[in-house]
């Protein structure tokens, strides 16, 4: 019986080890330079996502009635904030005040302190946009890939009366566009924004576009083990 | 002078060739008698009594359980600290404020990350539970206690292993690498039936001396 048991286990183990390493379904394994990259000082971001990002899971909901948005707005703000809306987060759907910096947080908190559900203060500054492009050097420089970065600091306030709160992080948010040659549609083959909820989201993924290329040996194929979902599209930017 | 490089050399070449040790190990007697092996139940596949995997579990469930303390904690300090500086009358040192602020929110995004991690290789064990793969952790330490009987990092060692199913193969194959090295053991023929171990892991039917030779793994070494 053991020696049976045996014989099965090492036809087992020889199996798992003989066995080859099947193919990632989908994308590609690309090996990004860096081609271009600017560096812009801008005075507020283009989209509240990493604010909403830092906020995420710290106020209990429906503990607040407004948002008040600390920075130095200019037309652009106004703008990012219909696209709130869109998102998921449900403080990206309470009203958002867009104020000027003209006090600190801290005094603009105490000033709030007293009201009955007292408003979320979030400060935003040291905004910086970042553009990036990378050349994937595995598919002979014909596969790009488009990063616009937004990096800030958030200085976050709840001025609760029972279970006050207060956070400063740096805030990070991305957008991902990879292309075949030029970005237009049908030569897309990825698009992902971060953070919503903490995490990257795929909006495009053009998994048989890719497919395609990988079979005409125009990408590089991604072998299974090197996948690694909690890992970014892009290599770090330069400080 | 010449007698002395020549004795020189030739010890050299005799050092090189006695650290050529040969030694037997049964590898199936020792699979055999492996506790491990002996709970191995041919009708369910699994190894009985074996809670591996649920000791494991239960050792990630407490230590995320030990973050998420912490992350309560820097959280209660934080609160605590957000109140003292709404609350002062005073006029409050902000920029101190903020600075410790951040360090805390720095811990607490590091404890998280951790948190995050050990939630995910839970899950992944969880899938484990439900599958056929259930047994590779105690495959895993059956092949470490293998690997650790292999005392002689130097030696290259011949085990018995169970003869496969016999075929009329086995007379094609009578110059194989193995063949020969059982003959004459030199490394040479070894290293060409291992380069070829996989593709003729079915051309020794008959034989009941195949081998285990303990080499480093590339870049065992340079580490």
């Amino acid at each position: 019986m053991i020696r049976n048991g045996c014989k099965i286990l090492i036809t087992l183990v020889t199996m798992l080890c003989c066995t080859p390493a099947s193919k990632a379904c989908s994308l590609a394994l690309h090996d990004w330079r860096l081609y271009l990259h600017l560096k812009i000082p801008v005075s507020a971001p283009l989209l509240p996502l990493a604010e909403l990002d830092a906020v995420f899971d710290k106020i209990p909901r429906n503990s607040i009635e407004k948002v008040i948005w600390v920075a130095d707005h200019n037309q652009l703000s106004s703008f990012s904030l219909l696209f709130m809306h869109f998102l998921p987060n449900w403080e990206a759907h309470l009203p958002w005040h867009a104020t000027a910096r003209n006090a600190s947080i801290i005094e603009l908190a105490r000033e709030n302190r007293a009201v009955t559900k007292a408003p979320l203060i979030i400060g935003t500054d040291q905004n910086q946009l970042q553009i990036a492009l990378f050349v994937d050097r595995n598919s002979d420089n014909r596969c790009f890939q488009l990063v616009f970065m937004q990096t800030s600091r958030i200085r976050a306030v709840h001025p609760d009366s029972i279970k006050p709160w207060a956070q400063e992080s740096r805030g990070q948010s991305w957008l991902s566009l990879t292309f075949y040659q030029l970005p237009l549609p049908g030569r897309i083959l990825a698009m992902a924004i971060f953070p919503i909820y903490q995490s990257r989201i795929a909006l495009i993924d053009n998994h048989s576009f890719v497919e395609h290329l990988l079979a005409d040996g125009l990408l590089a194929t991604r072998p299974e083990q090197v996948f690694d979902p909690y890992s970014f599209d892009f290599p770090d930017l330069p400080e | 002078m010449r007698k002395l490089v020549t004795l020189l050399l030739m010890s050299l070449f005799c050092c090189q060739v006695s650290a050529q040790v040969y030694r037997n190990f049964n590898l199936d007697e020792f699979i055999a008698r492996h506790p491990i092996a002996q709970s191995y139940d041919v009708i369910t596949h699994c190894f009985n009594g074996s809670d591996k995997l649920k000791m494991q579990i239960a050792s990630l469930t407490a230590k995320i359980t030990e973050l998420n303390d912490k992350l309560a904690e820097l959280n209660l300090i934080q609160s605590k600290e957000a109140r003292n500086v709404l609350d002062t009358t005073d006029t409050p040192d902000e920029s101190a404020f903020w600075q410790k602020n951040l360090v805390h929110s720095k811990e607490a995004n590091e404890l998280k990350i951790t948190m995050f991690a050990l939630i995910e290789q839970k899950k992944q064990i969880e899938q484990l539970l439900t599958r056929d793969t259930v047994i590779l952790p105690d495959i895993s330490d059956l092949a470490t206690d293998i690997r650790t009987a292999l005392t002689d990092n130097d030696a290259i060692y011949l085990n018995y292993l169970p003869a496969p199913v016999p075929t009329n193969l086995s007379e094609k194959w009578l110059s194989s690498p193995l063949q020969i090295f059982l003959w004459s053991p030199q490394e040479k023929y070894l290293e060409e039936y291992l380069d070829n171990t996989y593709a003729v892991s079915l051309i020794f039917p008959e034989s009941r001396r195949p081998v285990v030779y303990q080499k480093s793994v590339k870049g065992e070494n340079d580490q």
